[in-house]
């Protein structure tokens, strides 16, 4: 008995049982997710707020005379006189492995029917960016398996990349081929959707479900029927998310789709909390807004753990303007940008990326040899058809070096198109950008292109050497000229699998020399 | 008049109504009188804000102590509770659910060293 009752006083020192000192208030007004609370003299900035109903909010505003909080979750069952105190702590939420394949909301609570997330650690929210001393510059590329990204605007590891454009371009697909194309790769990928049509966001959801793409990923939702609050939290609940990984020293991926819709939800709650608003009727920190989440993006030294957090923002413009007041900042924050237009959609160039206006401003650094081989041409050649392209209309007598100019760039257009959903590995990328920047598809009519493209892949898959040896090296020398010289004029040298590939039809008739088809013309 | 017009007019008054940090309540009798003499747009809203600052203010000028019994608290403890909360009384209530320990409530902060609230700490530990 003395043993049970010396264990019960051990549990109560352990408990620190002592005065408890309460911060109280009382709501004055209420409306709108956003109340303005008397009392409270102790609240500090961004403290979390407890109200009755288990119900939390955010002191955003702090007045003279009172508080300004932001109320997440159902505040009408809040009403005016309700008390309300401080908890002394700021916003945080959960992390850590659990939450992997999982659907949570801008609390990080469950939404999938999967059952609670046991998480053991929480992360604020809001975390200052770390500084230089911690940083490492980008190095390592992270794949989107896109050839028109890959090659011309790559991106590395903890890199920020904003994806712009109007709506309906493609610009989530981008980032669904990008979270699909880090299978097996070990990059753990946040999709945050920020005020997103809940179809879109299911949509979402089966899409990656489907390609396998939910086992390294973790999805946050503060749909369009999601209070302000949850809008405004959602991107900076990803962002702690994906800090966790990188603290782990791995490399994390975090898509916020999209920023606009996030800054309406910051100046509607800027407006109700009563600040002065400028252009657009933004408020004036709508640029810290965005800066201060995706500063926290970085590639870590490995000194101090080596991860990385990249973060892809998308921008969805009016009219393709982007010189208005979001976009612009945005621009100016991140590391590059991909535009997609709406004329190279339309005329079925897709993923509709312009490489004239897109730039990766420090991805460059992380590109494979291979692929920057093939990627300088690639941009010249891109770059003098569309300069050419624009004189050509008026003129039809053009010279012999301006024609194949011209023919050349409509080759590397076609070949840069790309279905959705359809990630290709580095690889292959090289091989069949390597193709086209060396006339290998110059001969071939505009319409067979795609077929000639899946041909010289299936012959690549089918010379698991010559891969093996890219995927390796990553370097075009002399004998990987050489022998996609001869893989894609037809000589096979496999050993282990010319017999196999001589029994398949397209291997055969990828053996015919392309040079035949320039009859067609 | 706006709403802002009026929390400011209310703002204004209450400021009138403080001589050396406390509220004076013969100040607070001529302002009132004044104002409903005047009568002016938004009378009630701005008494309304008018009374809400000097309960406020009231509540930090003043320290409840709440026990299940009443008490007499020695004067050096009187001397030192408004020594560190800058209050000016003490006012001794009695609480029949408090059933030991004591509360002390000053203007929007609550010490708490009850029974209850120590059970409580023990649950939520």
């Amino acid at each position: 008995m003395t043993t049970i009752i010396e264990e019960i006083e051990k549990q109560i020192e352990k408990a620190k049982i002592g005065t408890t000192a309460k911060n109280i208030g009382t709501i004055l007004e209420l409306g709108d997710g956003v109340a303005r609370v008397s009392g409270l003299s102790g609240a500090s900035a961004s403290e979390l707020i407890a109200f009755e109903n288990n119900i939390f909010g955010l002191a955003l505003n702090l007045e003279e005379d009172s508080v300004g909080v932001v109320i997440f979750g159902d505040w009408t069952q809040l009403k005016e006189g309700d008390k309300c105190q401080t908890t002394g702590k700021i916003f945080e939420v959960p992390v850590g492995e659990e939450l992997i394949g999982r659907v949570v909301d801008a609390l990080g609570n469950p939404l999938d029917n999967k059952g609670a997330v046991k998480t053991k650690k929480t992360y604020p929210a809001e975390k200052i960016a770390p500084g230089v001393i911690f940083r490492k510059s980008v190095n390592t590329p992270l794949q989107t398996g896109l050839k028109a990204i890959d090659s011309m605007i790559p991106i590395g590891r903890g890199q920020r990349e904003l994806i712009i454009g109007d709506r309906g371009l493609g610009k989530t697909a981008i980032t669904l081929d990008t979270i699909i194309n880090q299978r097996g790769k070990g990059v753990i990928c946040i999709y945050v959707a920020i005020g997103q049509k809940t179809s879109k966001i299911a949509q979402v959801i089966s899409t990656l479900e489907k390609h396998k793409a939910m086992e390294h990923t973790i999805i946050v939702v503060a749909s369009a029927s999601d209070s302000a609050t949850m809008q405004y939290v959602s991107p900076y609940t990803g962002c702690a998310i994906g800090e966790y990984f990188m603290d782990q020293g791995k490399d994390a991926l975090v898509v916020f789709d999209d920023l606009s819709k996030h800054a309406w939800a910051y100046r509607q709650l800027s407006l109700l909390l009563k600040r002065p608003s400028g252009r657009e009727a933004y408020p004036g920190d709508l640029f810290y807004l965005h800066s201060r989440l995706l500063e926290r993006a970085a590639r870590m030294d490995e000194k101090y753990g080596g991860g990385s957090l990249t973060a892809l923002p998308i921008i969805e413009t009016q009219a393709g303007d982007v010189s208005a007041y979001v976009p612009t900042n945005v621009i100016s924050i991140t590391d590059g940008q991909i535009y997609l237009e709406a004329d190279l959609f339309n005329s079925g160039v897709r993923p509709a990326v312009n490489p004239g206006i897109s730039v990766s401003r420090v991805g460059g650094a992380a590109q494979t040899k291979m692929m920057k081989q093939v990627a300088g041409t690639l941009r010249l050649d891109l770059s003098q058809y569309r300069s050419l392209a624009a004189f050509a209309q008026f003129g039809s007598d053009l010279d012999e070096t301006t024609r194949q100019r011209l023919e050349r760039g409509k080759r590397i257009v076609e070949v840069l198109k790309q279905p959705q959903l359809a990630p290709m590995d580095v690889a292959s990328q090289v091989v069949v950008l390597w193709a086209v920047t060396s006339g290998h598809f110059d001969s071939i009519p505009l319409d067979k292109i795609e077929e000639r493209e899946a041909r010289i892949l299936s012959l690549l898959e089918a010379n698991k050497k010559l891969k093996d040896y890219l995927t390796d090296k990553k370097v075009i020398d002399d004998f990987a000229k050489k022998e996609l010289e001869k893989m894609i004029s037809g000589k096979v040298t496999n050993d282990s699998d010319e017999s196999k590939s001589k029994e398949e039809p397209k291997t055969k008739s990828a053996k015919k020399p392309l040079i035949k088809k320039k009859k067609k013309f | 008049m706006n709403k802002k017009n009026i929390n400011n007019i209310a703002k204004t008054l209450f400021k009138k109504s403080i001589t050396d940090g406390l509220v004076d309540e013969n100040k607070v009798r001529v302002i009132l009188k004044e104002l409903t003499s005047i009568r002016p747009v938004g009378l009630t809203t701005i008494l309304k804000t008018y009374k809400r600052l000097l309960l406020e203010k009231l509540s930090f000028e003043e320290v409840i102590l709440e026990t299940n019994d009443r008490i007499t608290l020695q004067k050096n403890y009187v001397d030192e509770i408004k020594k560190k909360t800058g209050a000016v009384r003490i006012n001794n209530q009695t609480n029949q659910q408090i059933v030991f320990g004591a509360k002390i409530t000053h203007g929007d902060w609550i010490y708490d060293d009850t029974l209850e609230s120590k059970l409580d700490q023990i649950v939520k530990a």
